[in-house]
């Protein structure tokens, strides 16, 4: 107690600390219910076994994730790795331009135009991919328009392809590049762009040189925030693949919902969510070093 | 780490899409928990049953009748109950596929159902079937066959064999059951093994037979009636009843038993032992096993009840044909889906095998 009282600050600086423990309190008890213990019992899980009764049972084992480890699981890793990078790169090819005009040209109606960019989540995403099934079916309006038009004479296969899996995708994630490419191009300083066209650039030199650096931040956060997401979507490529098109997230669904494996199913989602990180920590790297440079 | 990055992504969190997406991706665990949390002070039942399996007017006539508020839900897949039930999700009545019950009874997850009198009626067939002989643990429902749903118009001659789904023709217009007791039992019986097999190397060979017909196949998927009825998809593995109600919308789709075999199942309601309304689960059944409700849900679904009085009010185009009540000859060349006991986890192997990875690997057996 003494030592307490003694120390520099006295009793009121020991209070305020235990204030702002309770003020964290409710963060705290947050994560700890919401993260913590979630994850925690997902990687007990991934130490079980399902018996031949399918029982689960606590075998306390790393056999899962030498199963994990099995190079067969990594032609898959790579389809939902390049599926979900396509991904990111259309919706930032499309989200771009969409972003730059609502930033430069929205005047007053920005709110309600970034309202429209949201407006399709009030639907259910499992609405919206379905429907994309009626867009791109054999019989559907894309092919009845290209062949009306005498654009083709045979109907495309167009759904049940990795074609119709990243467009499902990049349609269902293109505003979550769109939002912070919005924020990056909204900032950037209109005056620069006067003062690159009156130095000589042409338009093209002006957007390399001196938008597109700028934009930078929107650009990363997009693609990581469209990127993440797409590689553990199962649901896309469940209604719109193929045979051959489905992503991990549909392996740790199977896991999960058909062949009563869950320890293999937390064993997968565990090394995914630490490859995820790691990646992206390296890449954040990668551009921190990149634009300081630059 | 570059310090902007952070501040965008700090600064502009990704807004309720994200959420959204975030609760789909984890409805899968979430909704696992979370059903059943119904209040004590009005009666009420939870059922849960395959999705497009019953009659459109059947729960709210029920609810009128009894005054017991029913919350309904659906499943497309055995797979997804035995997880759900697992977990003591709160249903009061679920339906089981004849393997699945087995494998609920041998995990002890039913609970008896003794309450419930009214056997009498049933076809013959279903009144003592091997996994349940005296019928203490469950009612069977509905039943049907696996078979092949086509398009007469898009498909030449009238097909009678499962060698139709492997046939180049019709590439890109077939699709496989996402089911591995149906498609990989498909494969096996077309290459002349049983449909209920444990022996690993007669597994593979079916395996490597679905192996080799994936580039003629559009999905695995357990939804083709829309496809079959839009002239989408002009060979499907698939389930009597549901191939009847493409027919409905789509007079040029039919249905065939293919030479070689096929399956037969029935599907049984059954309450959980931890049901919450056992009492309400019995009034629900004392209402539906009725032949008037049976024969609606038949007139609805396509599948025939088991019900032998419900049958006299039955479309007649579900009668004697193989989509609805196949005759007898044809009946004899089909199987249950057994028990496959421990032998299931090789099947799961198998399964997810052909699936994610392409099958297994190697040179064929040699035998």
């Amino acid at each position: 107690m003494s030592a307490a009282t003694s120390a520099p600050g006295g009793p009121r600086r020991i209070a305020s600390r235990w204030v702002g423990l309770l003020l964290v309190a409710p963060f705290l008890l947050y994560v700890l219910t919401f993260l913590v213990l979630p994850l925690a019992s997902v990687v007990v899980l991934s130490t079980h076994q399902v018996n031949d009764q399918y029982h689960l049972e606590p075998a306390w084992t790393l056999d899962n994730y030498q199963r994990v480890l099995d190079p067969e699981n990594l032609p898959i890793l790579l389809r939902s790795a390049r599926y979900a990078g396509l991904t990111s790169f259309f919706c930032l090819l499309a989200g771009y331009p969409l972003a730059w005009f609502i930033a430069r040209h929205g005047g007053r109606h920005k709110a309600l135009l970034l309202l429209l960019v949201m407006l399709p989540f009030w639907t259910s995403y499992l609405v919206r991919i379905f429907s994309w099934m009626t867009l791109l079916q054999t019989e559907g309006l894309l092919n009845g328009a290209l062949l009306g038009l005498g654009l083709i004479r045979e109907p495309l296969s167009l759904l049940n392809t990795p074609f119709s899996v990243v467009l499902g995708l990049t349609y269902g994630f293109l505003p979550f590049a769109t939002l912070p490419l919005y924020v990056a191009l909204e900032r950037l300083d209109g005056t620069l762009l006067e003062a690159a066209a009156d130095l000589g650039a042409r338009p093209a030199t002006t957007f390399w040189k001196v938008v597109f650096p700028l934009s930078l931040p929107g650009v990363v956060a997009g693609g990581l925030l469209t990127f993440v997401p797409a590689m553990g979507d199962f649901v896309t490529p469940e209604i719109l693949g193929g045979v051959d098109t489905l992503m991990i997230g549909n392996l740790i669904q199977q896991q999960f919902l058909a062949s009563y494996d869950w320890p293999f199913g937390s064993a997968l989602s565990l090394v995914l969510m630490g490859l995820m990180l790691v990646s992206i920590l390296a890449f954040l790297k990668l551009v921190g070093s990149a634009e300081s440079l630059a | 780490m570059s310090e902007p990055v952070l501040r965008v992504l700090a600064a502009h969190p990704p807004g309720p899409g994200r959420r959204e997406f975030l609760g789909r991706s984890l409805a899968a665990l979430a909704w696992l928990g979370l059903s059943g949390c119904s209040g004590p002070a009005r009666r009420s039942l939870n059922i849960f049953n395959y999705s497009n399996y019953i009659a459109p007017g059947t729960v709210s006539r029920f609810r009128s009748q009894t005054g017991i508020s029913v919350i309904y839900d659906e499943f497309s897949s055995q797979d997804v109950l035995f997880a759900k039930l697992k977990l003591g999700a709160g249903y009061d009545l679920v339906v089981a596929s004849d393997y699945m019950l087995r494998r609920l009874l041998r995990q002890q997850l039913l609970a008896p159902l003794d309450d419930f009198a009214n056997r009498d009626g049933m076809m013959e067939r279903f009144r003592h079937p091997p996994w349940d002989p005296e019928l203490r643990f469950s009612v069977p429902y509905l039943w049907g066959t696996t078979g092949i749903g086509y398009n007469r118009r898009r498909v030449q001659g009238v097909p009678d064999s499962w060698n139709i789904l492997w046939d180049p023709t019709y590439r890109g217009h077939i699709t496989m059951l996402d089911e591995k007791r149906d498609t990989l039992g498909a494969s096996l019986i077309r290459l002349g093994h049983s449909g209920n097999t444990v022996d690993r190397s007669e597994l593979e060979d079916a395996s490597r037979a679905l192996e080799e017909q994936k580039p003629l196949v559009k999905q695995y998927t357990n939804d083709y009636i829309d496809g079959l009825a839009r002239n989408e998809i002009w060979l499907a593995l698939a389930w009597s009843g549901d191939v009847a109600r493409a027919r409905a919308s789509n007079p040029d789709v039919d249905y065939f038993l293919p030479r070689e075999g096929s399956f037969v199942f029935v599907d049984s309601w059954c309450v959980p032992r931890e049901a919450p309304h056992p009492q309400e689960a019995i009034a629900f059944l004392n209402y539906l096993m009725q032949p008037e409700p049976l024969a609606e849900v038949t007139n609805a679904t396509g599948f025939p009840s088991t019900l032998a009085k419900a049958r006299e009010r039955v479309r007649p185009d579900l009668l004697e044909n193989p989509l609805g009540y196949p005759p007898q000859d044809m009946l004899d060349r089909t199987i249950f889906q057994a028990d496959l006991g421990p032998g299931e986890r090789l099947w799961d192997q198998i399964w997810g095998q052909l699936k994610f990875r392409g099958g297994p690997s190697g040179p064929p057996n040699p035998s």
